[in-house]
């Protein structure tokens, strides 16, 4: 774990120390390689069920893939960063760079994390690098508005957890969750258990996000530059995921009345919020709700808690990472060139740029879950599970993966087919940086479909 | 003609707007009917000339950078740069991370 997470800290002095010419090869060479050896974690050799241990930091396969997809964002976010990083000055470029870097540690912490408390540090930690990405490198003065969502919605949702975590730790003695799976599990009988289970799960469900405690999501995401949406999309929203995946296993037995609310939201929301996607004038507001649609399946997936919808759950949320990720650096190529995410201001695109047109088609494939892409996977797994759960819910995860589909092409048609707009006859050609950007998220996602049982977790 | 546009740029004042024939109550389409003080004053308002140099808003003038570098490949403005930086990107993206990282990854034991 350190091996990692030492180079990662190490990219710090990198930064600050490195020549003005040569800052951004240094720290995107430097972050490869922290990317090249986090393949490492892909080694599995524990009957204990957690690798790479140390004292405080661990490994299941569970955070696994998502540390692995942490190290293997840096590298690609510093690369969607340099053109509009090139008339900052040096400094600025620095500090951008040292956001950038702090996130990176507070999530392989986050991720890797064997008590409660830490990964609720980590948890809230990683809010203030993010908020001032948004805040200061936003391009539009939504962007302060977008920050105050984004911090308050955040924070309104993991202020109880924190009473609830000391609550838990009050009562078991520890907040491990080495031990905590094999302690016994608490007779959660008062009505003050309720309000215990509710405060457990707010946050991890505002982070996700639930429909209905979404609205932070598609200002952030729409205000934040190009590196600050790839690390939205990808993990932080990963984070809610992923820590009501670990919280989970000690609210039973209440779960199995009081999740029947979130999941009707989360399954709604899939609906609701697919198909405000084609009503969007906005492209990273169209991709921003397609996330919460997204996320929406795995919420569901996670409150139902069973194995087909955990693998499910932490297969789509990879797949998801990386392809969100992806069409938010094609959003950015049209917005680099245009200066306008309006949808019908940049239409007709292959016209200009043909070999984008290649990616934006792949990546629209793969966000409408395309077989044999692991976003296929998740979703069935997921789909499948829920109508295990009950019947009825084939009738909206259904209509959900029809506007999906619809959504995704219409994304793609709109900006790519048709006649080229009058006011943009001439599009400064693609560059190499974007073309590998494109292959460095595309590629992963073509290897995993050759091996997807690296993501699916304890399977 | 600047002269002129300058004038339509600037509001008319309020004292030359009394000046003008007043219509009968009844016949008023869009008479206000809030005070003088509820009224923007000429001085808040400014012409696209007055705005502070050095405007905080203002970019830097766009430059293709193909023009200067044919083989510009986006990294970056300076050339030597801009092509080691593509180099040590595919190297170590490519190369090493996806060819050298799936081939390990896919020689790993299996496990569970």
């Amino acid at each position: 774990m350190l091996k990692i997470l030492l180079p990662t800290i190490m990219l710090f002095p990198t930064t600050w120390l490195a020549p003005m010419k040569w800052l951004w090869p240094i720290s995107l060479t430097h972050s490869l390689i922290i990317a090249l050896l986090s393949l490492t974690w892909f080694k599995w050799d524990s009957d204990i069920g957690w690798n790479f241990s140390n004292q405080y930091l661990a490994m299941d396969p569970l955070s696994m893939p998502l540390l692995i997809l942490t190290c293997w964002l840096l590298p690609l976010m510093i690369m969607a960063s340099q053109n509009h990083m090139n008339s900052e000055p040096i400094i600025r470029q620095r500090i951008y760079l040292t956001l950038l870097i702090s996130l990176q540690s507070f999530l392989i912490m986050a991720f890797s994390a064997t008590e409660l408390i830490m990964f609720y540090v980590m948890f809230e930690a990683t809010l203030i690098p993010t908020l001032i990405i948004i805040t200061r490198w936003g391009n539009q003065t939504e962007r302060l508005n977008a920050g105050i969502y984004f911090l308050f919605y955040t924070l309104i949702g993991s202020l109880p957890l924190l009473i609830a975590l000391l609550t838990l730790q009050n009562s078991l003695g520890t907040l491990s969750m080495i031990t905590m799976q094999y302690s016994q599990p608490s007779e959660l009988l008062l009505w003050a258990d309720k309000f215990w289970w509710t405060a457990s799960v707010m946050a991890f469900l505002v982070k996700m996000p639930l429909y209905g405690v979404h609205l932070w999501l598609p200002k952030a995401h729409v205000e934040a530059p190009i590196a600050g949406s790839m690390i939205l999309a990808a993990i932080l929203l990963k984070l809610g995921g992923y820590g009501m995946m670990r919280i989970i296993i000690m609210l039973n037995p209440l779960t199995k009345e009081l999740a029947y609310p979130f999941i009707i939201l989360a399954i709604w929301g899939i609906i609701m919020t697919s198909s405000i996607c084609l009503r969007q004038t906005d492209l990273k507001s169209l991709i921003a709700y397609s996330s919460v649609s997204h996320m929406g399946l795995v919420a569901g997936a996670i409150l139902i808690q069973t194995p087909w919808s955990f693998a499910g759950a932490i297969t789509l949320m990879i797949a998801h990472g990386l392809i969100s990720s992806a069409l938010f650096c094609l959003a950015n190529t049209n917005y680099e060139r245009t200066h306008s995410r309006t949808l019908l201001l940049a239409r007709g695109i292959q016209i200009a740029l043909p070999l984008m047109t290649t990616w934006w088609f792949l990546t629209n494939l793969a966000n409408l879950a395309l077989p044999p892409t692991p976003n296929l996977m998740g979703e069935l797994l997921i789909i499948s599970s829920l109508f295990n759960w009950s019947n009825w819910t084939i009738i909206l995860t259904g209509l959900g993966v029809l506007i999906t589909a619809s959504y995704s092409l219409y994304m793609f048609l709109m900006t790519q087919r048709g006649p080229i707009q009058n006011h943009i006859p001439s599009l400064i050609p693609s560059h190499t940086r974007e073309h590998l950007l494109l292959t460095l998220h595309l590629l992963p996602m073509l290897l995993l479909i050759l091996k997807p049982e690296l993501i699916m977790g304890w399977t | 003609m600047a002269a002129l546009l300058r004038l339509c740029l600037r509001p008319v004042p309020r004292r030359l707007l009394l000046l003008l024939p007043r219509e009968p109550a009844g016949l008023s389409r869009a008479a206000s009917s809030s005070g003088p003080a509820s009224s923007v004053s000429p001085s808040a308002l400014a012409g696209p000339s007055e705005l502070p140099p050095g405007f905080a808003g203002a970019q830097p003038p766009e430059v293709n950078l193909y023009d200067q570098n044919p083989e510009y490949h986006g990294f970056s403005a300076d050339p030597v740069v801009d092509v080691w930086n593509m180099r040590l990107a595919f190297f170590f993206g490519i190369s090493l991370a996806i060819v050298v990282g799936s081939t390990f990854v896919h020689y790993l034991p299996d496990h569970g």
